[in-house]
């Protein structure tokens, strides 16, 4: 192992990792694709067989439901959602039968989704009974409703007849007692009128009375003529013989009565005794009549009572019957149809006894016509009761078939989930033995790795340790070395730089001299050019003086001549004075005839005044001008004296400067010769101070190398060793130096000493500036 | 007749009442006057011829308009000093009554001021200054605007004795 190189080693090592690595890669991805398979036919195949089967359950579920409703309810929206359904039913058949084709593995599907399908399509047939027995249900229900009807009608009718019946024999009854009534109320008057014509003895009365049985006659006719019944014929005919044989009676005991007191008293007593009589036999005839009629009129309200009744139980039970087809209806259950049929025979009975009651031809048509009716709507009760029947047995079927497509959809989806399930584990067991695989893989490799990292390592650090300590004992030394060339040279360069530093002082202050020198020069040529501007100024201003002055004196000129003018209106002024006195002086000589002539000479007078006083004003104005323009001419002669010194004061001036000017210019020139040989100097002094730099700083970057040496075999060491082994190369670094140092330490000051003065700046010499 | 007999009575009432329009002229600061029928011209000055042997106040002679007028200095009559002519010196020609003519003099003054009005309420009397003083040739004091103005006696500024010597002068 010692022999093989570094790079086979550590390539060696690698490469028995990778293969360790590869093997556990691949069993894993080897499980990976059988639960990928498994998964597959999961996806592909149990599931959609899941899914189909409870589509198919649900489609078929909705139906039962929809067509539950319809069988309950029989409306026809209930129908079309079962149409619905069943074409998602049979949809989801297709689907069923096209995963049957695509599916291998699904055994049980084949067969599962035959029963399906057959009691599907069980179903479906049933469905079309369903929608035939509906129809017959609700035609039997029209029927139902009209027969039923029917009867009602008839037995309405009937009532309707016996009512009317009922209310025109009570009608007649009561003419018949209202005119025995009347019978009784003309007996009893008739008696009445005639006991009180006996009483009081009015004859006429009696008359009257007997007139008024007459009227009895009448009624008892109209009477007959209602009356039908025998013994009430014979009765009516009594009462009239009565009545008459009292008519009679009274007409008889009138004769009599109006004789008076010479009646007869027997044949009164014995008219008397016959009017009785008969008004007797007349009334209780009536009374007798009244009876009888009374005792019809209870029977036959009996008699129509009962007919009525049965009449209205007919009625009822028909009304019972159709009650009782609704609430079979609404309740669901065929028994209360057939306890509603067997209120038909009640019904029967009940029209035997009403037959048996009844008399009259149209009556009996009528009941026989109830009784059809009655039997009508039996029938068609029954025949209702059949098909409901029948229509409740379908939907049991219906739901049978239902049931077994049902179960079918789930024996398939069990066998999916079945499948699945055994997929599912299938999956599991492998990932799980996959995952134990990789661990045990895993920490084999680890151990292989770790044993082979070893022996390799150790191959490599221990020839690295033995490199590192002879460089670090070179490093050293060379570091040592450049040390002391550094500092020597470093202090050489701070040297140069220093002589430099004051050099470049030096100049400066010459330059500032130079420029200052400059400034100067320049300011006096300045100086001198603007004092010969000056000059010329103050010679323009002599010149203007000397105008002005000039000017100044014809001014004077003028207004003495203005003057003279003046003083000759002063004398015109001082004449007219003269003349208005002496005119005045004329006027008095004249007297009064000179009045006007004084007041002329006064007007003359104060014109001459008035001009007196202009002339004076205007001679003080001219003497003001004129002393003004004196000064003036004074002020003149002053500045153009003032302007003659400034004139002479500054050509001297001008003198001086230029003077000035010229010395500036040598100063100036000396200076710059100056500056020019302080600045060869500096060359110098930089170009030395430059090369100590140079030495300087090589040394440095041999120092640093050395450094940089030293660090590197610090690296190795730390790459090597890590921190903890750093003391190790530090002693045997100590030690290599101590070695070397004291050979080395005795000639370096005493060459570097010798170094320093002689060679690098001839600072010893005083030469003057001329070597530069 | 009569008329002129007032005026001439008015005239002589005014003369000898000293009331009527006077003349004024300055000598020396001073305003004198003289009544106005004395004055006969006011002339400005003119080159005087000097007379020889006359006394000194007694100037020369002027030919005014071909009559030789004798002129007296006022100033040297009345004893001030002479100044020298301005152009505000005039000659004023009056008539003096002597004892049988009336004869023109020429005075020489200072300045010819106007012709004043005075009134009788205006005028007082010389006041008496001694015996020793002459204040005839004084007719009187009028009192103008707080000032006096002397009012001469042109007749008694010069004595008889000078009067004929001008006569024999012109």
């Amino acid at each position: 192992m010692r022999n093989l190189s570094l790079g086979i080693k550590i390539s060696g090592g690698f490469g028995l990792l990778i293969l360790i690595a590869i093997a556990l890669g691949g069993m894993a991805v080897w499980n990976m694709n059988t639960v990928k398979t498994q998964s597959v036919m999961l996806a592909e195949e149990y599931v959609p067989e899941v899914e189909m089967a409870m589509a198919l359950r649900g489609a078929v579920s909705r139906l039962m439901f929809e067509m539950r409703g319809y069988g309950f309810t029989e409306d026809d929206t209930f129908y079309q959602k079962a149409r619905e359904e069943l074409a998602a039913v049979e949809k989801a058949v297709e689907a069923g039968r096209r995963l049957d084709e695509k599916a291998v593995n699904l055994k049980k599907l084949k067969e599962e989704l035959a029963e399906a399908i057959k009691g599907i399509d069980n179903y479906k047939a049933l469905i079309e009974q369903s929608v035939d027995t509906s129809a017959e249900l609700a035609k039997n229900r029209g029927v139902l409703d009209k027969s039923a009807a029917q009867y009602m009608a008839n037995s309405n009718a009937f009532l309707a007849s016996q009512n009317q019946q009922f209310e025109r024999d009570l009608a007649e009854r009561q003419q018949k007692v209202t005119h025995v009534s009347n019978l009784v109320d003309i007996g009893a008057e008739v008696r009445v009128m005639n006991y009180k014509a006996q009483a009081n003895n009015t004859p006429d009365m009696i008359d009257a009375a007997a007139g008024k049985l007459d009227s009895a006659f009448t009624v008892l006719e109209n009477l007959r003529s209602i009356t039908r019944d025998e013994a009430d014929l014979r009765r009516i005919d009594a009462t009239a013989s009565a009545g008459k044989n009292y008519q009679d009676a009274m007409k008889a005991f009138v004769p009599e009565f109006r004789k008076s007191l010479l009646a007869d008293q027997g044949v009164l007593a014995r008219l008397k005794t016959k009017m009785d009589e008969n008004a007797a036999v007349y009334m209780n005839n009536c009374n007798e009549f009244l009876k009888g009629q009374q005792e019809k009129l209870s029977r036959d309200m009996l008699d129509r009572r009962n007919k009525i009744t049965l009449v209205g139980d007919v009625t009822n039970l028909g009304n019972d019957a159709l009650i009782g087809t609704f609430k079979a209806q609404a309740m669901r259950s065929p028994a209360v149809i057939k306890t509603a049929l067997e209120d038909f025979s009640k019904i029967n009975d009940k029209l035997d006894a009403l037959k048996a009651a009844t008399r009259s031809e149209e009556n009996l048509k009528q009941i026989e016509a109830i009784r059809q009716a009655g039997t009508t709507y039996k029938t068609a009760m029954s025949d209702f009761l059949t098909n409901w029947t029948r229509l409740q047995e379908i939907g049991r079927q219906r739901a049978e078939a239902g049931d077994v497509a049902i179960a079918a959809c789930n024996a398939m989806a069990d066998a999916g989930m079945s499948a699945t399930s055994g997929i599912a584990d299938g999956a599991v067991a492998s990932l799980g033995n996959a995952s134990t695989v990789m661990t045990i893989g895993l920490i084999a490799a680890l151990i292989v790795g770790c044993i082979i990292a070893f022996f390799i390592t150790r191959g490599i650090t221990v020839p690295v340790n033995r490199i590192i300590a002879g460089l670090n004992e070179g490093a050293n030394q060379v570091a040592s070395a450049s040390t002391q060339v550094s500092s020597s040279s470093q202090s050489m360069a701070e040297g140069a730089s220093q002589q430099a530093a004051s050099i470049e002082e030096t100049s400066s202050s010459m330059e500032e001299m130079s420029s200052m020198t400059k400034k100067n020069s320049e300011n006096a040529s300045h100086a001198d050019h603007l004092m010969k501007e000056a000059n010329q100024v103050v010679k323009t201003a002599n010149d203007s003086m000397h105008d002005l002055n000039l000017s100044m004196r014809e001014i004077s000129k003028a207004s003495e001549e203005t003057s003279k003018i003046i003083k000759t209106i002063d004398e015109i002024a001082f004449q007219t004075n003269l003349l208005a006195l002496n005119a005045a002086v004329e006027a008095a000589r004249a007297g009064e005839a000179g009045a006007g002539f004084a007041v002329v000479a006064d007007e003359v007078r104060n014109l001459a005044m008035r001009a007196a006083e202009a002339a004076k004003n205007t001679a003080a104005l001219i003497e003001d001008t004129v002393k003004k323009v004196n000064h003036g001419s004074e002020l003149v002669s002053t500045t153009h004296e003032a302007f003659s010194k400034v004139a002479q004061s500054s050509a001297k001036v001008g003198e001086i400067v230029t003077e000035i000017s010229e010395a500036s210019n040598e100063q100036a020139n000396g200076i710059e010769q100056v500056n020019l040989a302080i600045t060869e100097m500096d060359q110098v002094v930089q170009q030395n101070a430059a090369n100590a730099e140079e030495s300087a700083s090589a040394s440095e970057e041999m120092s640093a190398q050395a450094e940089q040496l030293k660090e590197y075999v610090r690296d190795l060491v730390l790459i090597v060793k890590g921190s903890g082994s750093h003391n190790e190369s530090i002693a045997g670094r100590t030690q290599i130096k101590t070695i070397a140092g004291p050979k080395r330490q005795v000639p370096a000051p005493a060459s570097s000493r010798e170094l320093r003065p002689n060679q690098v700046i001839p600072l010893d010499d005083d030469d003057d500036f001329t070597d530069f | 007749m009569t008329q002129d007999i007032s005026l001439m009575d008015q005239a002589i009432r005014e003369i000898n009442t000293k009331i009527g329009k006077y003349l004024t002229f300055s000598l020396e600061k001073e305003e004198y006057g003289i009544g106005i029928l004395k004055v006969k011209e006011i002339i400005g000055m003119m080159p005087i011829t000097s007379v020889p042997r006359t006394p000194q106040f007694v100037k020369g002679v002027i030919n005014l308009r071909g009559k030789v007028i004798p002129i007296v200095d006022l100033r040297a009559k009345f004893g001030m000093a002479g100044i020298p002519y301005t152009e505000r010196t005039c000659i004023i020609v009056v008539e003096i009554d002597s004892s049988d003519a009336t004869i023109l003099i020429g005075i020489v003054v200072d300045a010819v001021s106007e012709v004043l009005n005075i009134h009788g309420d205006e005028i007082e009397d010389t006041p008496a200054f001694g015996t020793h003083l002459d204040t005839e040739y004084i007719m009187g004091m009028a009192k103008i605007d707080g000032g006096v103005k002397i009012l001469l006696n042109i007749d008694r500024v010069l004595s008889s004795a000078e009067i004929q010597d001008f006569q024999s002068i012109a």
